[in-house]
């Protein structure tokens, strides 16, 4: 992994008009090239943490933030986020508002548009990314004639037309049926394993987690209570559910023979539970 | 979500460049508003947005909804502007206490016109011109590119309204709603259960929208970009001219003949 892309000390976040702190205290730091699943319930205070990062809370988003906030290397809390313009790609839940346009390409192109690139650049962004994610064959479509799946890949290509250094997706898969989900994780498998890009994803597939992250981290009532690899995190079963969250199935299978004296290692992954179980085939 | 009111198609007025058709429509609007006080000075204006309505591809079923819509207008209109000029001129009819007189009669339909004229001059502006075009048509007009993006947005968002009147209408007639009985009164009440929903759905999908912009560098640079510029050809050029020769004739008629 590179130099650190995003670090956050001590942060503290509230809504205007909210009398509790959203986040309290979080503390972070993600790598260049890794990438971090934040998990939690409802309300933990994910999305809020992907908003300061973005710079949108408090700059978009009024409200009251505290500590420090380093992303792409701009101080985002005195910056402001028009300095993170092109450096932050932000990904939200509901793809029915996030495709804008009446083409693809139009979609593409508008981020690097709206920073007043020169034509050929933009046009050549747009050829790229669209080579890359093998969308050519959408680009005159009109985005509305396209599944919610699909309509929320070409909004993960509507910001990597920015040429995004950190790329942040909040719960991307929560408004998709299966056939969507997995087109959208595949997406971001491919652009972590190809591209090697810094991804933060607020996420609840389990099992796809913990086969993508480099990192995950639990939070729990606005604090970040549990962070290390997929292993790490996953392997305290019994911790990991108290905070809200649902360990992958071969370590609840695992932890629950454990439980009942097997002398067995928890696994997070069904390569490992194979393994450990002998093979199979 | 911004595909406003634009109708794919592939008519005269889609291949026009949409300076050409803005000047156009401010055209039939500075005509309408010279000829506001003779309708037959204005009927010619009337006459070519009709025939652009025809040549804008837009579809009949669209059309007739603004021709029947515009006749109950005229209906309207006429009965208020001959009510208020039925002491000057000679009269034509005499309905029990309203009195249409002649003069009556030209200041109903300029008024009628006023109105009329521009609404089907810009509906076959924007029905044929794509958002992502008006936008660029405003800034090349000088409007600072942030308002010009802004305001296709707010344009943008209304089928996406009569989209949420109509699903939540849907849902609360499901659940028992009835707006079609009752007294006037009885009626605006009810709509009510309506009204809230669809404001709080705007509300939220606007906020969700501002949020993607931002993030998509809306406003970061004072003059955006655009891949894809309409091209002004001969034909726009006649158009143009035959238009300014067609509207300025009639302001001139209308000012001073």
């Amino acid at each position: 992994m590179g130099s650190v892309a995003v670090a956050v000390r001590n942060l503290w976040a509230k809504y205007v008009g909210s009398e509790d702190w959203v986040l309290r205290g979080v503390n972070l730091e993600v790598r260049e090239g890794e990438m971090l699943v934040l998990m939690g319930p409802s309300g933990c205070g994910k999305s809020t943490l992907l908003k300061v990062l973005a710079g949108l809370l408090p700059w978009v988003i009024p409200g009251t933030v505290e500590g420090t906030v380093h992303v792409a290397g701009v101080d985002v809390l005195k910056a402001g986020y028009r300095e993170l313009a092109g450096k932050v790609g932000v990904v939200y839940q509901n793809p029915e508002v996030q495709v804008v346009t009446r083409s693809v390409f139009e979609e593409l192109a508008m981020a690097p548009e709206n920073l007043g690139l020169p034509k050929e650049e933009v046009r050549a962004r747009v050829e790229s990314v669209a080579k890359a994610l093998r969308l050519e064959d959408y680009l005159f479509k009109d985005p509305q004639s396209l599944s919610g799946g699909e309509k929320q890949l070409i909004a993960i290509a509507g910001v990597l037309t920015m040429k995004p250094k950190v790329l942040l997706l909040d719960e991307p898969t929560s408004m998709l049926d299966h056939f969507g989900t997995k087109l959208v994780l595949d997406l971001i498998t491919q652009l972590k394993r190809e591209y090697g890009l810094t991804i933060i994803a607020a996420e609840h597939r389990v099992e796809w987690a913990v086969e993508v992250a480099d990192r995950v981290a639990v939070m729990s009532d606005g604090a970040l209570v549990l962070e290390g690899t997929p292993s790490e995190v996953f392997s305290r079963v019994e911790e990991v559910q108290r905070y809200g969250v649902r360990p992958p199935g071969v370590s609840e299978v695992a932890y629950s023979l454990a439980r009942m004296g097997f002398n067995l290692k928890i696994p997070v992954r069904l390569s490992e539970m194979e393994e450990m179980l002998g093979g199979g085939r | 979500m911004l595909s406003g009111i634009y109708v794919e198609g592939r008519s005269v007025f889609h291949s026009l460049d949409p300076r050409a058709k803005l000047l156009w429509a401010l055209l039939v609007l500075a005509a309408s508003i010279a000829a506001q006080f003779n309708g037959l000075k204005s009927l010619p204006v009337f006459i070519s947005t009709l025939i652009a309505l025809s040549l804008s591809g837009i579809g009949a079923g669209l059309a007739a909804l603004l021709i029947f819509n515009a006749s109950v207008f005229l209906l309207v209109t006429t009965l208020v502007w001959a009510g208020m000029y039925a002491g000057q001129g000679t009269p034509l009819i005499t309905l029990g206490f309203l009195r249409v007189t002649d003069v009556g009669l030209l200041v109903a339909s300029g008024k009628f016109f006023l109105i009329v004229n521009p609404i089907l001059a810009f509906v076959v502006f924007f029905t044929t011109t794509k958002p992502y075009y008006i936008s660029w048509t405003l800034e090349k007009a000088g409007v600072p590119s942030k308002l010009a993006f802004s305001f296709v947005i707010a344009l943008s968002l209304l089928p996406g309204v009569i989209r949420a009147v109509r699903d939540v209408t849907d849902v609360q007639k499901l659940r028992g709603l009835s707006l079609d009985k009752g007294s006037i009164f009885e009626r605006l009440r009810k709509h009510v259960p309506v009204i809230v929903p669809v404001i709080s759905r705007l509300l939220s999908d606007v906020w969700d929208l501002s949020m993607v912009l931002a993030s998509r560098c809306f406003g970061v640079s004072r003059r955006r970009t655009y891949v894809e510029e309409p091209r002004w050809t001969r034909r726009d050029t006649i158009f143009t001219l035959v238009s300014m020769a067609f509207y300025l004739g009639v302001i001139a008629w209308a000012l001073w003949l």
